[in-house]
């Protein structure tokens, strides 16, 4: 079962890494991204900073679909990673049930767009056109939306500072 | 979402993972590169140690300090002052790694951009994809062994010499931390500039990573007990009067139990209070009332 | 007082500044804040020792993640200027440097936050003007005045706080040092036990045990502990590796490791198993 689908721009880092599979006590992670799936670099230095407790699996969008869908996921506790909201939304769309809540951790601070282009939601989460469009689809998923960085911070309802943009 | 494109791939990724473990004996001797390689990372990694000195935001981080540290690289493979612009432009976005092993990053960007200049039509979005994506695994490494084993096995010692007021204790401090720190900043930067991220996968697949990390989890929770053991201090002062005998010193009892019951049990009932998302504040201020309490009453024994 | 706060202002600079000047040195933990402002102060070993039982408190109180607990070089050097210029004991000091850390931490928190945010704008158009010289304006002229303004709490925390503090001094009761004290002895626990939360693992949690029974039992010393535990961490990462390699010949590798990620169908059982 997905215990939570963050969107990080960062994807596994030392605070993503270490805290939060202690405290959402995961089996897995299931990284959800094209161009990691595809780059031999990127995918190995993904599973380096991956705490020895968990499983992992870094995908194509396509596949992790498939693999979230799995019916051999029903029991284990898995954290699902990507990193920007347009791939989050796609995974909700196509695993219908699977997946109730999105943490919009960090978002667009390395996309290469100017920061006039994009349109801040909260700190750390900074949406360029298309990504405030998939946020608001997103939102009307009726999965909970919220921005938490840490488990020790507060977790911030996004919902209705996206509806509005 | 930009793609690591072709470029990219010449920059250092091999095709497919070398599994012979014998290729992991990097030569990490900046030696056999040219004398103008070597000042040009010489360099870089003087100006690296100033990397988070000033900061631009939660907006662009620690770019400053990259585009500080690369100036070298810019002035040498760039001629014209509109190459040189677009270069520091192109690293006005957000950096933030661990110091330490930052400058593998460093070593890297700069054969990259060496690439560039030497290359009509380098996609140069592929050196921001690199950037983006090292950034992360590499800091979760950088972090879990400088500031969590490394510093902890430094602290340790200097604490300990330092409560008797030797001024040892700090510059061993100092030591300890600095000189592995200071020796991997400079293979990160050799490192990153002759091996580029091809380096990366070979050592995954050798293992070594993740035995690191393991090895570091059991140093860093074996200081922090010595550390628990040695600086969290409580002794009862309480005995219990016994008719016709001595007092019974209660704490020769919990030392019978286990010595130091009291330390390790706080620790342990902290970090669970913790676990449980207890406020920090709160259970600080728990601990001074509880330490209030016990010195005003004579709970415990305190040497001056 | 304005000599003192000065100094302490120039203390507290030289750590804090310093520290990120070369290379995050760790010149910001209260180990060589207490150095620093015991050099300067004129009493060494009073510094660090101070130094040193703040370092324990404040162990945890590392900025991984943005989030900042406290701000341990304003403590420390206000705790040494209050024992060794105003004679506060330093049982006292170090307990009352311990929601100075807090407040401080507060305060750097929100220079971090928004001074910094300006450094944005300025970078954008130094790096747009293509000039060296503006780019290093920035980075050293905004170091100077984030941290010039970081050590602020520290001068003012002298220059105001000298009076009230002692006035204080003269009028605690012994048994309210004994307690403060009881409280420095049992604040380490806090700072232990955030380091221990950040590195805590299940399997790996005996080692904890190992580690306390080495200094509580034993008696080592901690250079004796460090070295034990790299005996141990040898022995243990060359049986970790050759199991990694015989998995490995026989393909059975399961986490995160193993075999080329094109293989979709075998790590997925992996993963699933």
């Amino acid at each position: 079962m997905i215990v939570q689908v963050r969107i990080d721009d960062r994807l596994i880092h030392g605070q993503v890494a270490l805290m939060w599979s202690k405290f959402l006590d995961t089996r897995g992670i299931i990284v959800a991204n094209d161009a990691a799936a595809r780059s031999e670099a990127v995918s190995s230095t993904l599973k380096m900073s991956c705490p020895s407790s968990q499983r992992l699996l870094v995908k194509t969008v396509d596949d992790a679909v498939r693999a979230i869908n799995d019916p051999r996921g029903k029991g284990m506790r898995i954290f699902v990673l990507t990193n920007c909201v347009r791939d989050a939304l796609e995974l909700v769309r196509r695993c219908p049930g699977e997946i109730s809540e999105v943490n919009m951790a960090n978002v667009g601070r390395f996309d290469g767009a100017k920061a006039n282009e994009k349109t801040k939601v909260i700190t750390g989460v900074e949406l360029t056109k298309s990504e405030v469009e998939a946020a608001r689809e997103l939102c009307l998923t009726g999965v909970d939306v919220y921005h938490q960085t840490t488990p020790n911070d507060f977790k911030t309802d996004v919902s209705d500072i996206i509806g509005r943009l | 979402m930009s793609e690591i494109n072709g470029s990219a791939q010449s920059s250092g990724s091999s095709a497919g993972i070398e599994r012979n473990p014998q290729e992991m004996r990097v030569n990490m001797s900046a030696k056999d590169l040219s004398p103008e390689d070597r000042k040009m990372l010489h360099s870089i990694y003087w100006r690296s140690f100033t990397e988070y000195c000033f900061w631009a935001g939660e907006a662009e981080a620690g770019s400053d300090g990259f585009i500080y540290s690369m100036i070298p690289a810019f002035r040498r493979y760039y001629k014209t002052e509109d190459e040189r612009r677009d270069a520091m432009m192109r690293h006005t976005t957000w950096f933030n790694m661990t110091e330490n092993v930052s400058t593998f990053v460093m070593g890297l960007v700069a054969s990259m951009e060496k690439e560039n200049s030497e290359v009509e039509g380098f996609d140069t979005s592929s050196i921001d994809a690199v950037k983006a994506s090292l950034m992360g695994p590499m800091s979760g490494l950088g972090d879990a062994i400088f500031w969590g084993v490394l510093r902890c096995i430094a602290a340790a010692v200097g604490i300990s010499i330092a409560s008797t007021g030797s001024a040892l204790g700090p510059i061993l401090f100092l030591l300890i931390y600095n000189i592995p720190s200071m020796l991997c900043r400079w293979w990160m930067t050799v490192l990153g500039y002759k091996l580029g991220s091809s380096f990366l996968s070979k050592a995954y697949a050798s293992g070594v990573m993740r035995i690191l990390t393991k090895a570091a989890g059991i140093l860093g929770l074996l200081m922090i007990g010595a550390m628990a053991a040695s600086f969290v201090k409580f002794s009862c002062a309480l005995a219990i009067p016994v008719p016709n005998a001595d007092a019974v010193q209660i704490q020769t009892y919990l030392d019978a139990i286990f010595k130091g019951l009291v330390p390790f049990s706080l620790t342990l009932f902290c970090m669970w209070l913790l676990q449980k998302k207890v406020n920090v504040v709160w259970i600080i201020i728990g601990i001074m009332v509880l330490g209030l309490v016990f010195g005003m009453t004579g709970v415990v024994a305190v040497s001056a | 007082m304005l000599g003192t706060a000065l100094l302490a202002f120039l203390a507290a600079f030289i750590s804090l500044g310093g520290n990120y000047i070369f290379g995050q040195c760790m010149s910001e933990r209260p180990l060589v804040a207490g150095l620093v402002a015991g050099a300067i102060f004129g009493n060494i070993p009073a510094g660090v020792m101070i130094g040193a039982a703040l370092e324990a408190i404040f162990m945890g109180a590392v900025n991984i993640g943005g989030a900042v607990t406290a701000e341990p070089v304003t403590a420390t050097t206000l705790a040494v200027v209050f024992v060794v210029v105003m004679h506060m004991d330093q049982g006292v000091a170090i307990a009352l440097a311990v929601p100075i850390g807090l407040l401080a931490g507060l305060f750097y928190m929100f220079m971090h936050l928004s001074v910094s945010s300006l450094g944005a704008p300025l970078i954008d158009r130094a790096a747009a003007s293509g000039k060296e010289s503006r780019i290093k304006l920035v980075h050293f002229g905004g170091w100077a005045v984030k941290y010039g303004l970081c050590c602020l709490p520290t001068f003012f925390g002298v220059l105001l706080g000298a009076e009230p503090v002692s006035q204080m001094i003269s009028q605690i009761p012994a048994t309210v040092i004994a307690g403060f004290t009881a409280s420095g002895n049992l604040l380490p626990a806090v700072g232990m036990a955030m380091l221990l939360k950040m590195l805590w693992d299940k399997k790996l949690a005996v080692y904890f045990l190992l580690g306390f029974i080495l200094v509580s039992y034993l008696g080592l010393p901690m250079v004796g502990v460090a070295a034990f535990g790299i005996v141990v961490v040898v022995v243990t990462s060359l049986r970790d590796k050759e199991v990694f390699d015989l998995e490995k010949a026989k393909g059975t590798t399961d986490t995160a490791d193993g075999a080329s990620p094109a293989i979709s169908k075998s790590d997925e059982e992996a993963f699933f198993a």
